[in-house]
């Protein structure tokens, strides 16, 4: 309904005169949304005619209809004031358009959110679109974070989460609270969540709270965004990989949907290659489902992905033409679906939050006529109430448990080892068909004691599992001084504990006696705002860890016993950034660190996996001009170590055997890479369109990926990815 | 063969460099995944390839007749010096040398150390030798050498001695037993190629091939010559037989075939009529082992004053001209001894043997 007001009404003869009428309605550029409570003002020789938008942004309004030429004038809130002139009678209704203000100068001092846990990375939507070098997926950012090992691109490590030095296993990834089987498509390429459904990623690295427990690594929490229940959004994006579309939409009383999909489209093109015989394909679904506001709120996700591909076993670069006419097909499929409802009820006092999830992860593959398969369904809860007594007395507690059945068959006819990354099971070689079951779960209770300008967060975890029979009591504090507004403390200690997979505990394939890895950490930092805009941030950590499980890749014969070993790593992360929303972020990180392992306290630390002494990252982006974004990253780090082989001539089948030389005694050449973004944004009055370019350059000798080896391993060279790869993509929202 | 030559993108390092899709390469353990698009990944090539003999080389290893025998390629189809072996059998020391018997079953282990200290190690399941037969035909050589066009060659022909470098030699092998096994073959010589056919049998073609993405990326025509071959038949059980043959392209002299080997012997020895006449009748022939100056056969030796044999069998001739020692004992020489470091060129050179034919 349009209101309209008359603020003055003269005519000569002061009589009311024959009147046209003016109407249309006022909409924002770029999204199409209408603006209601704008003010229309006419012009008039003898006065100003006005009136204010209605609900859907319509007016009207009634001019003299002797009037031929009028100025029209818009203004709303928020955005810039529009001036038009028109000549009445107008034929049609007037559609207005208006521009946003450019948003307030806003600096973000991320060191300024409190948190329960000693160190906390967050990478909101903003950056993560921004950040050259993530080719539209907002996950691969994680690696640009202190700590996490940098690792080349697309190479057969490059999605790990090695989260200072620990293995990638020993960390855990959550989407909207409930963990999901795995983060990245083919292990190393594109994230499973759309960027435009994304809220934030947050990272605790080490030493975190104990809310978070079944980790002696790190944890990546990942949360999806909570529908706008005021309009409908949408988009459709696409590049030379991958296209998707989302949207977003309010229902009835607050409630609001919204979906997204995506799918690999490269197989589109061209369906096989030298290498694979069914070309990569992936896809990704999102739901998300929002009732109520403000203090009770309920979502429900459901969220899932796939992989497959077949290919050739062998390395087909070396295949002579009738081993490529007689090798094996190798497929490869992996999909999981997960359902969370999770809740939240917010009173004066107290805040309550309830998770529960249903998760199935199938990984299948074949070799040929010997298949594997295991599928894993597991039920999830996760719970958390804070109760704040007074302004220096908080309680928080909560639990978490997990309830799975494992189900494992093989039939392998040898041990295919060389493929243990994507087949398991027929890398073991070992027969197998079981259903294991297994229950998880931890409960914990941290107080938060504020004294003064100190925080003190002591908290006790206990953590136990069913299927190796073990539990473990997990003491852990952490503390915070405010020094003044701009400068910070911060430390923790604590024990982790984290249960073997359900593979590893198998009585066919494992070791059901294996313990609990325990790992007592450390970490402290410090935090300076610098003229209330530049961060510098230092943290210090150490952890040691005994019982992490390790499967010996093994040979021919089968795969190796499954063992434990020690682990330690420690190193120094500095970190300086600002950022003002909106306009430009700057970040610059330098983490120096070892890690290492042994098998027990008679044989010497080696370095782990993931140790890498240095790893620099640098990040800009600045919106320069009016609908124009550019962005920088630069990478530099240490290769990761890899132990090197010699060969064993087999004369029963005339080939060689990987016999390993001194562990991780070797190390890929430092890795450096160079990305840049540019993005120009066309606004038109109802949606937008936006236009990408992003490039990568690796400078020579900078992007060893992996090592190959002769076939007689007499020879290896490392293996380089592309020094030059550009990328364009369009994107269009509502 | 060559491995599929591409230009990285940007070429940072000069030279021809080997691309393929990403993933684990040979790495056991490593992950195995993937790539999308355009991304492949570049390696300087090896200069080693499995179906060329090249630099020193353990190329196959077995029990024959009773004893541990390991075929030791030095490089250059002979040896200066024997190389060192160490046997064990099941991690057991076993013995050293090359009359060390073995008694199955088990895993026979082998330590080589060549005369210019390169050490190999292998290993064997303890099995039975195999006889294993080598038929050498001559077939028209396909302008595309590729396994589909190759598979439709036909009409394949006979051939004793040298072949035309407009043909390819097509090798089968035939085992005494029915056990199945593959043929793996291993050549010589780097600017020729082996391509297999099946599982038994192969081409060996005067040209260095390379191939792309499955299909023929160039084809480098080689220079005529004698190219050992080393044909082995295995089972995956250890139950191997191989045996030493000689292929020859565009070679004009007259060629003795002994063993499988092919060994020139000069127009003064072909002019002798007699001789050449019974050639394919004989079974066995006189001769004195001479260094090779120019290394036209595949050992490394030149046969001077060769006489046929004097008897039908060679029992008769081996009184008057045993082996020299390195060989086995009783038996007519065998030229294998001399191309896997049994018998150095310096032991043998001057020597009169006995050499079978067939």
């Amino acid at each position: 309904m349009t209101s309209v007001v008359w603020v003055l009404w003269a005519t000569a003869g002061g009589g009311v005169a024959q009147a046209a009428e003016l109407a249309g309605s006022v909409r924002e550029v770029g999204t199409g949304d209408p603006l209601p409570g704008a003010l229309v003002q006419v012009l008039l020789p003898s006065g100003v005619l006005q009136a204010s938008t209605g609900p859907r942004g319509g007016f009207a309004l009634a001019v003299p209809d002797d009037l031929r030429e009028v100025r029209l004038v818009v203004s709303h809130g928020g955005h810039l004031p529009l001036e038009q002139d028109l000549v009445v009678p107008l034929e049609r209704p007037l559609r207005l358009s208006l521009t946003p203000e450019p948003p307030a100068a806003e600096i973000v001092v991320e060191a300024a959110r409190r948190s329960d846990h000693a160190a906390r990375h967050i990478l909101d939507r903003e950056r993560v679109e921004q950040t050259p070098g993530t080719f539209d997926d907002p996950v691969r950012l994680v690696q640009a974070l202190p700590g996490v090992a940098v690792t080349p691109e697309y190479s057969p490590t490059a999605g790990v989460l090695a989260i200072r030095g620990a293995a990638p296993g020993e960390s855990r990834v959550f989407l909207d609270g409930v963990e999901i089987p795995y983060l990245y498509h083919f292990q190393n390429y594109a994230s499973v969540i759309h960027s435009r459904l994304l809220d934030e990623v947050a990272l605790y690295p080490s030493a975190f709270a104990s809310e978070w427990g079944d980790a002696v690594g790190g944890i990546v929490s990942v949360t999806t965004r909570r529908p706008d229940p005021a309009r409908v959004h949408g988009g459709v994006n696409a590049n030379a990989i991958t296209t998707g579309a989302y949207v977003q939409a309010p229902l009835r009383d607050g409630a609001a949907v919204s979906l997204s999909g995506r799918r690999s489209i490269a197989d589109l093109i061209d369906d096989s290659n030298d290498q694979y015989t069914v070309w990569p394909v992936f896809w990704d679904y999102l739901g998300r489902a929002d009732l109520g506001q403000g203090d009770r709120t309920l979502a429900v996700t459901l969220v899932g992905a796939g992989d497959r591909y077949g290919r050739y076993p062998g390395d087909t670069a070396t295949f002579d033409p009738l081993e490529r006419d007689t090798s094996p097909d190798l497929s490869f499929s992996r999909a999981f679906h997960a359902l969370t409802v999770s809740g939240r009820v917010a009173e004066a006092d107290q805040v309550h939050r309830l998770t529960l999830g249903l998760t199935q992860d199938t990984l299948g593959g074949t070799i040929d006529d010997q298949s594997q398969l295991r599928r894993e369904r597991a039920m999830s809860l996760r719970y958390r109430s804070d109760l704040i007594r007074s302004s220096a007395v908080r309680w928080s507690f909560g639990g978490d448990g997990r309830v799975a059945g494992i189900e494992r068959v093989a039939d392998p006819e040898r041990a295919w080892t060389e493929l243990g990354d994507e087949v398991p099971m027929l890398a073991a070689g070992i027969p197998v068909d079981e259903q294991l079951q297994r229950v998880q779960g931890g409960v914990w209770a941290a107080p938060q004691l504020t004294v003064g300008r100190g925080r003190l967060h002591p908290g006790l975890r206990v953590q136990g599992d069913t299927l190796s029979g073990a539990w473990a009591p997990e003491p852990r504090l952490s503390t915070a001084v405010d020094l003044s507004a701009d400068h910070r403390l911060r430390g923790s200690v604590g024990r982790y504990s984290q249960a073997p997979s359900a593979d590893a505990l198998s009585a066919v394939t494992g070791d059901p006696t294996l313990p609990l890895a325990l790992s007592d950490q450390v970490a402290v930092g410090a935090d300076v705002t610098v003229a209330g805009q530049w961060e510098l941030s230092a943290d210090v950590y150490g952890r040691a860890t005994r019982n992490t499980v390790e499967v010996d890749p093994g040979d021919a014969e089968g795969l190796g016993a499954v063992r434990v070993r020690d682990a330690r790593a420690g190193g120094i992360e500095l970190v300086t950034r600002t950022r003002q929303r909106d306009h430009y972020f700057f970040s610059a990180s330098l983490a120096l660190s070892r890690s290492q392992r042994r098998i027990d306290d008679t044989q010497p630390w080696v370095p782990g996996d993931h140790d890498q002494p240095f790893a620099f990252n640098l990040v800009g982006s600045w919106d320069f001009a009016p609908g124009w974004n550019a962005g920088l990253r630069y990478r530099l780090a240490s290769g990761l170590p890899y132990t090197p082989l010699s060969g064993t001539y087999d004369g029963d089948t005339d080939t060689y055997r990987a016999t390993p030389g001194p562990e991780n005694s070797d190390r890929l050449p430092t890795y450096q890479k160079v990305d840049l973004h540019l993005e120009r944004a066309w606004t038109f009055p109802t949606w937008t369109l936006v236009g990408y370019l992003e490039a990568w350059w690796v400078p020579p000798r900078s992007n060893a990926m992996y090592v190959v080896y002769s076939y007689d391993y007499t020879q290896r060279a490392p293996v380089a990815g592309p020094p030059f790869v550009p990328l364009l993509g369009m994107r269009a929202e509502l | 063969m060559t491995p599929v030559p591409c230009q990285s993108l940007s070429a940072p390092v000069p030279g021809r460099r080997v691309c393929r899709p990403l993933r684990g390469g040979s790495t056991v353990g490593r992950a195995g995944v993937v790539a999308l698009g355009a991304a492949i990944g570049c390696a300087e090539p090896f200069t080693v390839d499995r179906h060329t003999l090249g630099p020193p080389r353990l190329a196959a290893l077995g029990v024959h007749e009773g004893v541990a025998r390991a075929a030791v390629w030095s490089g250059t189809g002979s040896h200066t010096q024997a190389p060192e072996l160490s046997w064990t059998l099941d991690g057991e020391d076993l013995g050293e040398g090359f009359d060390v018997p073995v008694e199955g079953p088990g895993t026979l282990g082998v330590t080589v150390r060549t005369a210019d200290g390169t050490e190999l190690q292998g290993a064997v399941s303890v099995g039975e030798w195999v006889e294993l037969g080598v038929v050498r035909q001559s077939v028209t050589r396909p302008a595309d050498p590729s396994l589909e066009v190759r598979r439709q060659t036909t009409a394949p022909q006979p051939l004793p001695g040298s072949a035309d470098m407009a043909a390819m030699v097509r090798l089968t092998t035939r085992r005494a037993d029915d056990r199945a096994a593959s043929a793996r073959w291993m050549l010589g010589r780097s600017d020729w190629s082996v391509l297999e056919l099946d599982a038994r049998s192969a081409d060996v073609l005067p040209a260095d091939v390379t191939f792309d993405d499955g299909a023929v990326a160039s084809v480098v025509e080689g220079e005529g010559g004698i190219g050992p071959v080393l044909a082995l038949s295995v089972d995956g059980d250890g139950h191997n037989g191989w045996r030493w043959i000689d292929v020859a392209f565009s070679v004009r002299e007259t060629l003795l075939d002994v063993q499988g080997r092919l060994l020139p012997i000069g127009p003064e020895v072909a002019a002798e009529a007699v001789l050449t006449a019974e050639l394919g009748t004989l079974s066995h022939v006189v001769a004195t082992l001479e260094r090779d100056p120019t290394a036209a056969s595949g050992i490394g030796l030149a046969l001077v004053d060769v006489e046929a044999g004097s008897g039908a069998s060679w029992a008769d001739d081996l009184t008057d001209f045993p082996s020299p020692d390195c060989a086995p004992a009783g038996e007519p020489f065998p030229l294998w001894a001399v191309t896997e470091g049994r018998c150095p060129v310096d032991l043998v050179a001057g020597a009169r043997v006995v050499l079978e034919l067939r």
